[in-house]
Order: C-alpha cells, then structure tokens, then sequence
C-alpha cells in the first residue's frame, strides 16, 4: 500500500509531461528556456499599415472624358482660372508685349 | 527588389508620400525583421548567431521599423490631433461631421 502511495520522482515527471505534450501537441519546455515565440505569435502590423492611406483609382477624369465625347463635363478649376486671367488683363495686369529685337541684342 | 510604391488617393503632401514610402517598406521588412527578433530572443540558439541577428537588426535602415509610421490626417495632411478611427485630423473631422458626412457623428449633449 506504501508503494502506491509515494510521490514519483521528479525524472518520471518529467517524462509524464512529455508525454502529455506529445498528446496534446504543445512545446515540451519544463525548463521555461525563452524560445522568442511570443514575437511570432503576434499579428502582422504590414497590411494594416499599408490599407491606412486610400489606393489611388485607376480611373481618372480625363478617362470618364475621352470615353463620352459626346457629354460634357464641367470643368470647375480650368473654368475659374481663365475666368480669374480675363479679370487680370480688363485690369491691365496681363502678359507683358514682347519686344521686336530681342533676338538680335541676345546675340551680341 | 523595391517595387513600385503606389501612391495614395487621398490628399498629397511630401510628409504623406515619406509616411506612405515607410509603411510600404515597413511592411516588406516586417517578416524579415520578425525572424531576427525571434531568433535574438530565442535563448536555444547559439549566442554567435544571436549576436549576429542583433547587429543586423541594428544595421537595418530606420524606415524598415513600423514605429516610424505615423497616422496623418487623410483630407489635409497634418500630423497632430489625428482621430485614428475617422484618419481625419480633428478640424477636419469637426467640419465633416457639422456636414453630415459621417454617418453615426453627432454632437453630444447633456
């Protein structure tokens, strides 16, 4: 009965452990040695990190435009920068008049 | 070996396209830089080549660490006071969210 009774040693342990981890498939490590699985378990940070910024779209405006000639697409930017230049000349702040001999006095 | 980085459709600035260029090579070198980390803090592997993954870490160019990204606003580009979840810096986010534009948003009151 006494035999039954006693604590096995800390070899047959060690092997019940291991066995035991054979079973059920996990890291035999009964010395608690640090094997850096921590630093694989994480997630990957790179396809977060990258979808942060919106991809550019392939489509651009001048597609939709050369696609359908037959409509037209206002263009806003354009519109108000020649709008903005005809306001400049009426006030006389429009491109200088080129000189006649220009070409001559750059020769020497 | 670098491929082409794509350039984000949002709003465009120098400080966007380095954060931009980061995270893309960030991400490229995060495997490679997950299996060095791994192997210098793995105690069963001879301490030489421990030593040797560590000096290559160290040797490894800034831009390949993902702490250097930082999270910019999307619509104009600056770097403080950016709510992650909207990506909106918080001006921004005020005039999106005083438009309606994002859905759920409304001002609290108590």
């Amino acid at each position: 009965m006494s035999t039954l009774l006693r604590r096995p040693s800390a070899q047959r342990l060690r092997q019940l452990l291991k066995a035991s981890c054979e079973v059920f498939q996990t890291v035999y490590n009964p010395d608690n040695i640090r094997t850096g699985n921590k630093i694989l378990r994480r997630k990957m940070k790179g396809p977060a990190a990258i979808s942060y910024y919106p991809i550019e779209s392939p489509v651009k405006f001048r597609h939709i435009r050369a696609a359908y000639p037959m409509f037209e697409f206002p263009n806003t930017p354009d519109e108000h920068r020649i709008a903005m230049n005809e306001l400049r000349k009426r006030k006389g702040k429009g491109p200088p008049k080129k000189k006649e001999d220009t070409g001559k006095k750059k020769r020497r | 070996m670098v491929t082409k980085i794509p350039t984000p459709g949002c709003f465009i600035n120098t400080m966007i396209m380095r954060d931009n260029f980061k995270r893309h090579m960030a991400a490229e070198a995060e495997a490679e830089r997950r299996a060095l980390k791994h192997i210098v803090y793995n105690m069963t592997v001879p301490v030489r080549a421990r030593i040797q993954a560590q000096l290559k870490l160290a040797v490894m160019p800034n831009y390949t660490r993902m702490n250097q990204t930082k999270n910019r606003c999307v619509v104009s580009g600056k770097g403080r006071a950016v709510l992650s979840e909207f990506k909106m810096s918080r001006h921004q986010f005020r005039m999106a969210a005083q438009n309606g534009e994002l859905p759920g948003v409304k001002r609290a009151t108590w």
